[in-house]
């Protein structure tokens, strides 16, 4: 009786350990599992096209000519959704045109059978104590797999827009 | 005799027990073993990201010195200013670089630029040079005078080329 009490203990010690150690791996592949598979890795690339697309003077004047709009300035008119450019162009129309082009001529490798697969932009208007707005939503391709990007940031009183861009792998 | 007995199944208990912790500490040694493994080679990716990222970063900053910069906003280029320094001699050895070249990308156009077709040209080289191997760029906003409709500053995506010892 002893003897097989004691068998009996000596198992339950073997799987307990067995046990332990499994939880172990399992937390240690679900860390880099996880770590492989980031939400969005930060790309400076992304971010300085971002920066220098904000600069960009589009065609919309909206008080007199020559008073281009850059895209930044046009993202915001976009939102306010107050007024028309010049040539009678919606500021939201002429803004989703000049950032399709400007990823499309930055970015031509975006293909299904090139390394980056498609991207997705996005313009978030936000303020505190309330609920985002979409701006804009561009996208092209197959968004589901590794993602690298960045975000700018642009003032619109009393919130902020966020204009995002990101490239899938 | 008894003594004797119980003196060796403990030892046969201590061996056990010896021999159950080498096999842990050895599992485990394999585990962080193939973890050092795996992180090492992330390492050396991270690090030849790094460099580049560095690379562009310096680039950049050449954007941004007196030569390069436009009064219209920060980081933009003044296409006119480094229109001028492409036929100024004294400005190729400035920045110890072998290859310093500014892209227009969008919008589309093509060629060197030249007086003749300055601004609807693609390219401005400051510093040519056949053998620069693989130069580092990066995004910037050209900006111009754009003498229609009574003049103004119009600004454009373009990308900056360098490469060289200027750079390290």
């Amino acid at each position: 009786m002893i003897k097989t009490r004691k068998a009996q203990e000596e198992i339950v010690g073997f799987v307990l350990i067995v046990v332990i150690v499994s939880v172990m791996i399992v937390i240690f592949l679900g860390f880099s599992i996880r770590n492989n598979n980031t939400p969005a890795q930060e790309s400076k690339d992304v971010y300085r096209f971002l920066e220098s697309s904000m600069q960009y003077t589009t065609d919309c004047a909206i008080s007199y000519e020559p008073a281009y709009l850059n895209l930044g300035d046009l993202i915001r008119e976009c939102y306010k959704d107050a007024s028309l450019c010049i040539s009678e162009k919606q500021p939201c129309a002429v803004a989703k045109e000049t950032l399709k082009a400007l990823i499309d001529s930055a970015f031509p490798q975006i293909s299904p059978e090139s390394s980056i697969k498609g991207y997705e932009y996005k313009s978030i208007y936000s303020r505190e104590n309330a609920s985002q707005e979409e701006i804009i939503f561009l996208s092209k391709g197959n968004c589901s797999q590794s993602i690298r990007g960045a975000e700018v940031l642009i003032p619109s009183y009393p919130g902020t827009i966020s204009n995002s861009l990101n490239l899938c792998y | 005799m008894t003594w004797i007995a119980s003196s060796s199944k403990g030892q046969l208990k201590i061996q056990q027990m010896a021999f159950v912790l080498m096999a842990i500490i050895f599992f485990f040694a394999l585990v962080a073993i193939l973890y050092i493994i795996i992180s090492l080679g992330s390492l050396k990716e991270k690090a030849v990201s790094l460099q580049e990222d560095e690379a562009k970063e310096l680039v950049r900053k050449l954007a941004s010195t007196p030569e390069f910069a436009s009064s219209a906003c920060s980081n933009c280029i003044d296409l006119d200013k480094v229109f001028v320094l492409k036929f100024r001699n004294s400005y190729k050895k400035f920045w110890n670089l072998d290859f310093l070249q500014i892209e227009k990308i969008f919008p589309l156009s093509k060629g060197e630029c030249e007086k003749s077709n300055y601004p609807q040209c693609s390219k401005i080289t400051i510093i040519p040079q056949e053998e620069f191997g693989s130069p580092s760029s990066s995004f910037v906003s050209l900006c111009h005078f754009e003498p229609q409709k009574g003049g103004y500053v119009k600004c454009e995506l373009g990308r900056i080329y360098a490469s060289g010892k200027g750079l390290k």
